[in-house]
């Protein structure tokens, strides 16, 4: 389209008297504007802002009419943090509009809900930490931008968790992981040699209470470290109590532990007490053991199970010994099964053999000492000298028996013996006794005791076998004696009172009664029982034997010229005594005088077929002038014709009417001697004898 | 220790003997016992098989005096006994008066028999 120009003189041209080409925006020359360029470039000037800010005036307006609004804003805005970042200097509210004294507020400008700050790593925008207070709570939390975990819970009323929203405690970590990652850390960077880092409580005003320091000892390598704990008796004056040094070794009371546990005070008192809540196996106690493969991992243990006020200590998990509540001491078992007055110490668990050994040096002593509250004496002992091999045992402290190192005992009542010289070595000061007991409920069951050297006996040096009266009573009847010079009496009488008093034996043996010589068992009808005498040989000898057709046959015997023993004299079992080889029948008779008699000899056990036989008769009344004789020689003759013959009647005489002796046959062997009555009364002694050689 | 020999029918004392006569062994006419003790001074019996000892004897005067009497009259006795020569001895004596022809009271016989009644003369 053409331009048209149309000029104007001085008069007024009107707008719309005037057409121009609208220039277009941004044209800047010198040509007129036309009202739409002008619209135009106002619009572009104001460019659709917004209706309130299209004006200069407006726009005036807002810049707050200030002509220096630039500086004002610039003075303005260099009061502020700069989104690069500087130096706040003064206090920061978000979330309230309420000028806060607090360098930082934050609160949420919701209604309801906590306050919060969200850090968040700008690599990984998920990966988000918030710092949050709700209620009091002030909470550290880990976002994964779906889910909250709670890391660090500060309460309203300051207890801390970490890992823990609900700390029950000032500080209460809480760990929700299997890995065995540190829970707690104390570092002391500066830390070097002989530095340390503790933790410690106030419970006074001032100073420390208690202490846990981690020290670096440097001892005895470079960078070792202990852990002292250390307590306060006054809240201010620290003191060590236990110390872990750099090697694992504890030491309460000990800072230099040499041991994995090593206890010790300065005074005299309870070092450590353990304890369980378990009633029957409450373990205080327990030691492992790995060095050897039979008991590796075994568990050796002190325990005390509280409701039986024990310690038991147990080895490879088996109870070896235990003290009980009171105070016995039992080894091998676990209820006490000793007797009731030795029960401080019991060994054994009564199935298998067990035993006590004591050791000693080899020059030295073992003792069992039995004492009592007196003090250290040592009233009753036993003690073996291993110096010398014997075994000794006290009562009221004075030694009493001794076993020596050969076997020998000596049994010593005071005294003051000290060696046994005999197997069996008895003593006494005054008077030595044996007693032999049976308690056994038998009524003829008596007590027996040897007794010795009784003081005040005029036997003194002798010894006395005494017996009881009674079951169980004090031997009291002396049944053997032995004088103080070697006699012995038997069954002599005599009692405990007397000693050997009344035991005064005349000769080297003398019996208070009977003498048996022989037996059944040992003698029997085969053997002889015999006496037997002595001078530089045997001499003499008396025996006994079983007689033919029963009965007995009591042998005398001498010896010859050359020492050998010879049967001088025996008596048969008819009563008749051969001597020298002469058989001989005696009887010794008391008759009464107005009385017949009447005696029948078997004069075949006499004298054989063809031998004579001196025949002596009498009797005396007890007037030696009154009496009766008979004095003759008989013959047997031969086997066939066996009676006896009367040879000679040397003498046939009585006077004072005594009666007479008369001589008969009765059979082939037995002939018969009669004594007529006499005729007054009164009575006398006299003899039978009839002998023939052997 | 002795045997004492009591009868059977009352019990009464037989006699004492220190070795039992084989008549008695068995004899149911006597009972014996065997004792400790005897002492021949006192009276002994058998009373239900037990042996008792009794009183003590005591010889009365007249049994005394009878006895003793019996005594004096035989007192001349055993003396002549004792004196007189053995049988043999008086046989050869005879014998010896009778070859001689002095079978009278002047014979050896008679002289020496005469001289021993003459030297114990009997009691009157």
């Amino acid at each position: 389209m053409a331009t048209k120009v149309k000029l104007i003189a001085d008069g007024v041209i009107t707008p719309d008297q005037i057409t121009l080409t609208t220039a277009s925006t941004g044209t800047n020359t010198t040509a007129p504007a036309t009202t739409a360029f002008v619209q135009q470039e106002i619009s572009a000037l104001v460019d659709s802002s917004p209706e309130a800010l299209n004006t200069l005036n407006e726009l005036a307006a807002a810049l707050g009419d200030d002509e220096n609004f630039s500086t004002t804003v610039t003075d303005s805005i260099a009061t502020k943090l700069p989104l690069a970042g500087g130096a706040l200097t003064g206090n920061l509210s978000i979330g309230d509009s309420s000028s806060r004294s607090f360098a930082l507020y934050i609160e949420n400008a919701g209604s309801a809900g906590a306050g919060q700050l969200m850090l968040v790593d700008s690599d990984n925008d998920t990966l988000q930490r918030e710092i949050r207070t709700d209620a009091g709570v002030l909470s550290f939390d880990y976002w994964d931008s779906s889910n909250r975990t709670n890391h660090l819970t500060i309460l309203a009323n300051g207890k801390v968790g970490i890992g823990e929203a609900s700390p029950d405690t000032i500080l209460h970590i809480k760990k929700n992981q299997s890995s065995a990652n540190s829970t707690l850390k104390l570092e002391n960077s500066a830390g070097g040699n002989n530095s340390s880092f503790s933790i410690d409580w106030q419970l006074a005003s001032s100073g420390t209470s208690a202490q846990i320091k981690a020290d670096r000892t440097n001892s005895p390598g470079a960078g070792d470290t202990d852990l002292i704990f250390s307590t306060s008796t006054t809240g201010t004056a620290l003191v060590e109590a236990m110390r872990i040094d750099s090697s694992g070794n504890v030491g309460i009371g000990d800072s230099s532990p040499s041991a994995k546990l090593e206890v010790r005070g300065s005074s005299n008192s309870t070092y450590l007490i353990a304890g369980g809540d378990d009633s029957l196996n409450g373990r205080a106690l327990t030691f492992t053991s790995s060095a050897s493969a039979n008991f590796n991992g075994a568990e050796h243990t002190i325990n005390a199970p509280s409701s039986q006020g024990v310690i038991a200590l147990s080895t490879y998990s088996t109870e070896r010994m235990r003290i009980d509540s009171s105070g016995d001491v039992l080894i091998g078992q676990t209820s006490q099964t000793g007797y009731a007055f030795a029960q401080k110490l019991v060994v054994g668990d009564g199935d298998a053999n067990d035993g006590i050994t004591i050791q000693s040096g080899s020059t030295h002593q073992g003792n069992l000492a039995f004492n009592h509250s007196d003090g250290t004496t040592a009233h009753g002992r036993i003690s073996y000298q291993h110096n010398s091999n014997y075994m000794q045992f006290f009562t009221d402290n004075t030694e009493k028996m001794r076993i020596e190192n050969g076997g020998s005992v000596g049994i010593w009542t005071n005294s003051g013996k000290t060696d046994a010289q005999a197997s069996l070595d008895i003593a006494a000061n005054v008077g030595v006794s044996l007693r032999f007991s049976s308690t056994y409920n038998y009524g003829p069951n008596r007590d027996w005791q040897i007794n010795t050297n009784n003081y005040g006996s005029t036997n003194w040096g002798g010894w006395s076998l005494e017996q009881s009266t009674s079951q169980q009573g004090t031997p009291s009847v002396a049944r053997i004696g032995v004088h103080a010079n070697g006699n012995v009496g038997i069954n002599m009488g005599g009692d405990a009172s007397s000693g050997l008093t009344s035991i005064n034996p005349a000769t080297a043996l003398h019996v208070g009664g009977d003498i048996t010589v022989g037996s059944a068992d040992a003698v029997g009808t085969s053997g002889t029982a015999s006496i037997r005498f002595q001078n530089d040989n045997e001499r003499s000898r008396i025996t006994s034997n079983y007689d033919s057709g029963g009965g007995g046959r009591l042998g005398f015997w001498t010896d010859s010229t050359g020492g050998t023993l010879l049967q001088r004299m025996y008596i048969n079992n008819e009563g008749r005594k051969v001597t020298n080889n002469v058989n001989e029948y005696y009887e010794r008779i008391f008759l009464v005088n107005n009385t017949s008699y009447t005696f029948d000899i078997d004069v075949k056990s006499i004298g054989a077929s063809g031998q004579i036989l001196e025949v002596f008769a009498g009797y005396t009344h007890y007037s030696t002038s009154y009496g009766a004789v008979l004095k003759q020689v008989w013959s047997q003759r031969s086997t066939a014709q066996s009676d006896v013959q009367l040879i000679s009647s040397i003498v046939n005489h009585s006077t004072g009417n005594a009666g007479a002796w008369s001589f008969s046959y009765v059979d082939a062997d037995t002939v018969r001697l009669t004594k007529s009555a006499g005729t007054y009364g009164g009575s006398g002694w006299g003899y039978i004898l009839i002998r023939s050689p052997d | 220790m002795i045997n004492l020999i009591f009868k059977a029918s009352d019990g009464s004392f037989h006699m004492a003997t220190s070795n039992v006569n084989k008549f008695y062994n068995d004899n149911d006419d006597f009972i014996v016992k065997y004792v400790e003790d005897f002492d021949s001074e006192y009276t002994y019996s058998v009373v239900d098989d037990e042996v008792v000892k009794g009183d003590l004897i005591v010889i009365s005067d007249d049994d005394a005096a009878e006895i003793q009497a019996a005594i004096t009259s035989t007192s001349h006795h055993t003396p002549r006994l004792l004196a007189y020569p053995s049988i043999g001895e008086q046989l050869d004596l005879l014998y010896h008066d009778i070859e001689n022809g002095t079978l009278d009271n002047t014979g050896e016989f008679y002289t020496a028999i005469k001289a021993i009644k003459d030297s114990n003369p009997k009691a009157s």
